[in-house]
């Protein structure tokens, strides 16, 4: 256990620069585009106004009044970038072990105790890094509307409406918490997923560790067809019987892959 | 001795930053939605437990289902994991599972006087017949012998309508509409099916609403000489001597119902803003009845949208339609006699949260 | 003492290793020589444990526990980012046989600062904190992979007298070295290795004897043949 914390501690640590530039970025990108929209719209209107020696309330009846909600499109950018980002780190969190001018697989390999703690460090660190995006992205939403309630002029901005999320914003930041812990079951699954071929292609020499690879992938896709397919067409189960039974599809599919990943890492695994 | 600082850390903020957000979904607003009799009780028997759906589409879809009897509210929201499958059918709660899971299979479904029927066709030609009772919370299983006839994989035999302790049976093909001369008829005390002829042979175009004591009420589509681009309908009642259409019933925007086990033919029309406005068919006398109830407070939508909910069962309209003041008006009546037997209001006490009528169910 | 028998390895189907089997006593430094690329470094890599292997065990006092064992690598295996106090206090951490006292002299011997970063260090540097890593642990055998290579003299000298001053008592060695002839007078044993098998096996003295030959003759001889 102290082997495992210690290895996870050592991870975050190794990354721990790279996440804080990228977080600081993201949230500097999004406050901004509030703001920028919010000025964007006044200059609009002040435009049309111009333009069309309109008066303002002619104008906001034109180009129609701003809302958080439209302000947030670098928001759903920013988290989909954040989503390329854990999974980059999915995989650099092992390759950077072995390429570089330092070979810390070595040191990993050869640490006293079960290699376990070696992949469940790793899995740790990614999954932090993930829920932390998830936490720290609806912090800088909720900042971002109360930036937006400062900056916007009261009559430019719509009238009270509760929805703080776009349309596609809503498909992340539900405010259905089993959406959220089922995302997060989703992308643990494939971390676990990349985890398994990262540890493939690194226990086989090239091109038998690329072959490896893509029959894993064959295998996860054809698993995920199969029950897919299965829950489509069966009738025997009831709607809640298919998504209890999906999640434990799920599961399933996680533990395989952690059980091969840490017999590669015993058995198969070579620097 | 190296400290944990990046662990703990990590793990501080993860956990405090979706702490916020858990907080923020926990302490979302939410309607305050009472219920307020203006006339008759809401306890009474032909409510049974009747459930108004709301539905606050501005943050997720959020089902509020409001019990007319006793003003309790319940809350469901829909997940990505419970819209991945849906039941075939939805069944009530109380149903035992088995019926559950007999309904998704390939079962033809019919829906009366709060009884669920699923037929199904086995392959060697008989049936399974399974229903459901709301009220006495009781399930019935019949497996029915067919004449030599039938089969089941060339045709589909989907229940219609319950008469009496007589279940009526439509042949219908897989691949196009055929000519149809007869229906099946399921005996539900002696658990026999016979085949019974139809006083006419119906075309394509043509479907059967109702079948009462030998009168066949059908219904016809056709596209007129004036305006060949909207399909319209006729409504035709037969005994096999005489044909006559229901002219008095038909209507656009008009949508017809069956009540008292085919006995009596109901035509709605719910979206006029200013009024409901229905009619009525007796099978049996051939009186016709037409009715109108101003609602002078029902909510205008210019742009579309803010649809009534109805349902006919029981022998009654069950109908909600929101209120200019954005509360919802629910009204149940008899419909042949218009008397108003409920009327109540569901008020929304916090009016920060918008909500639509969704639905309406009968528990 | 360690033993090694039988070991196998092929990458795909070309064979390294061909059923190597040889033997490291306690309180002796044993060489593993052989031309580039014949497997030396897999060897040790396999004893580590750090590459699986076909077939072949290897025993530590007659039972199989690699946490006798300690293994200094050809190349750097720290993080970049750490400092050589980052490094000790990373072994302390990990290795409850690790032992601070004869990292620190280590230290101070090979007069490196704790503040330095490894990265910014020298090769030579680089090599003395790997050495370090490795001799710190107080474990009875030892692995060194080439650890002189790219090296300056001076170094190489400080670095082999250390041996007989402070790393051979107690400790059985494994070293693989093109470097023979700067710590020729240290070797108790040599192993030659060719095609992956183990040709020729002796104690140096015994070979001295024998052959009247110096190591690095008869590698050459081993070699030319």
């Amino acid at each position: 256990m102290k082997q495992y914390i210690q290895l996870t501690n050592e991870e975050i640590k190794r990354s721990f620069k790279l996440y804080v530039i990228v977080v600081l970025v993201m949230a500097a990108i999004e406050l901004v585009s509030v703001v920028a929209q919010v000025m964007l719209h006044e200059q609009n209107i002040k435009n049309f106004m111009e333009n069309n020696r309109a008066t303002l309330s002619e104008a906001l009846q034109q180009i129609g009044k701003l809302d958080y909600a439209d302000t947030t499109s670098f928001f759903v950018f920013m988290t989909l970038i954040g989503i390329v980002f854990v999974v980059i780190y999915a995989f650099q969190i092992w390759y950077r072990d072995w390429l570089g001018e330092t070979k810390y697989i070595y040191r990993l390999l050869m640490l006293p105790g079960r290699r376990y703690s070696i992949f469940f460090s790793k899995l740790t660190a990614v999954f932090l890094v993930m829920i932390s995006f998830i936490g720290l992205q609806w912090c800088f939403l909720k900042a971002g509307s109360y930036l937006f309630d400062w900056s916007i002029q009261a009559e430019y901005q719509k009238s009270s409406n509760t929805n703080i999320f776009s349309s596609s914003l809503e498909e992340f930041y539900t405010t259905n918490l089993t959406n959220m812990i089922f995302i997060i079951l989703i992308s643990t699954m494939i971390v676990c997923l990349i985890f398994l071929l990262v540890l493939l292609e690194r226990s086989h020499r090239k091109v038998k560790g690329l072959i490896r690879v893509a029959i894993e992938t064959t295998i996860f896709v054809s698993y995920a067809f199969v029950c897919i397919y299965f829950l489509d067409q069966t009738h025997l189960l009831l709607s809640s019987e298919k998504d209890a039974l999906f999640i434990g599809f799920v599961f399933v599919y996680m533990i395989y892959a952690c059980w091969r990943s840490l017999r590669l890492l015993k058995w198969k695994i070579s620097v | 001795m190296r400290s944990y600082k990046y662990f703990i850390g990590f793990i501080l903020i993860s956990v405090v930053s979706l702490a916020f957000y858990v907080g923020y979904v926990l302490n979302l607003e939410k309607p305050e939605l009472v219920v307020e009799t203006k006339s008759g009780s809401p306890k009474q028997s032909t409510l049974q437990n009747l459930q108004i759906n709301l539905i606050d589409v501005v943050r997720q879809p959020t089902d509020f289902s409001v019990s007319i009897k006793d003003g309790q509210v319940s809350e469901s929201k829909s997940s990505y994991l419970n819209n991945m499958y849906l039941d075939r059918v939805y069944i009530n709660d109380k149903a035992p599972r088995s019926f559950k899971q007999f309904m998704q299979e390939e079962t033809y479904t019919l829906m009366q006087d709060s009884v669920t029927y699923g037929l199904k066709g086995r392959e060697d030609g008989s049936w399974e017949l399974q229903y459901w009772d709301l009220k006495t919370k009781k399930l019935t299983t019949k497996q029915l012998s067919t004449p030599s006839e039938v089969n089941n994989k060339k045709y589909a035999y989907s229940p219609f309508q319950r008469t009496e302790d007589l279940l009526y049976v439509e042949r219908n093909s897989m691949d196009e509409q055929t000519q149809r001369s007869f229906i099946y008829v399921i005996d539900l005390k002696n658990n026999s099916v016979r085949k019974q002829q139809l006083p006419i042979k119906l075309k394509k175009n043509e479907y059967i609403e109702s079948f009462y004591k030998g009168q066949l009420l059908f219904s016809q589509t056709y596209f007129p000489k004036n305006n060949p681009d909207t399909e319209q309908q006729r409504l035709l009642m037969t005994d096999g001597k005489k044909t006559k259409r229901l002219k008095q019933l038909e209507g656009e925007d008009f949508n017809t119902r069956i009540l008292n086990e085919g006995k009596l033919i109901v035509t709605i029309n719910e979206n006029d803003e200013t009024q409901l406005s229905w009619n009525t068919f007796d099978m049996e006398s051939e009186k016709y009845t037409v009715h109108q109830v101003p609602l002078p407070d029902r909510k205008k939508f210019p742009d579309g949208g803010g649809f009534p909910v109805s349902i006919l069962e029981n022998g009654r309209i069950y109908f909600s339609y929101q209120l200019k003041n954005d509360d919802y008006r629910v009204l149940v009546f008899n419909p042949t006699s218009a008397n108003i037997e409920y009327e109540g209001n569901i008020t929304n006490k916090n009016p920060k949260i918008k909500l639509s009528l969704s639905d309406m169910r009968l528990k | 003492m360690l033993e090694v028998h039988g070991l196998q390895k092929k990458y795909g189907k070309k064979p390294v290793l061909q059923g190597v089997s040889f033997s490291v006593p306690m309180d002796q430094l044993t060489c593993l020589i052989g031309l580039n690329g014949e497997g030396k470094s897999t060897i040790l890599k396999a004893i580590a444990g750090l590459v699986p292997v076909n077939a072949g065990t290897v025993l530590v006092d007659g039972e199989i526990n690699r946490n006798k064992i300690a293994f200094v690598p050809d190349i750097q295996t720290m993080p970049g980012y750490m400092t050589v106090g980052d490094a000790l206090t990373y072994m302390a951490d990990y290795y409850s046989d690790w032992n601070q006292e004869t990292a620190n002299e280590l230290m101070r011997i090979f007069q490196l600062l704790s503040t330095d970063k490894i990265t910014d260090l020298s090769k030579g540097n680089q090599a003395k904190v790997s050495l370090i890593l490795g001799f710190a642990l107080d474990r009875p055998y030892l692995l060194l992979d080439e650890p002189f290579a790219g090296i300056d003299l001076f170094t190489k000298e400080q670095i082999a007298g250390l041996f007989s001053s402070h790393f051979m008592e107690g400790r059985g060695i494994l070293m693989t070295t093109h470097e023979i002839q700067e710590i020729e007078h240290l070797i108790d044993r040599v192993v030659f290795l060719q095609d992956g098998r183990i040709i020729d096996e002796h104690e140096t003295e015994e070979m001295r004897e024998l052959y009247g030959k110096s190591v690095q003759d008869r590698m050459r001889e081993v070699y030319q043949r």
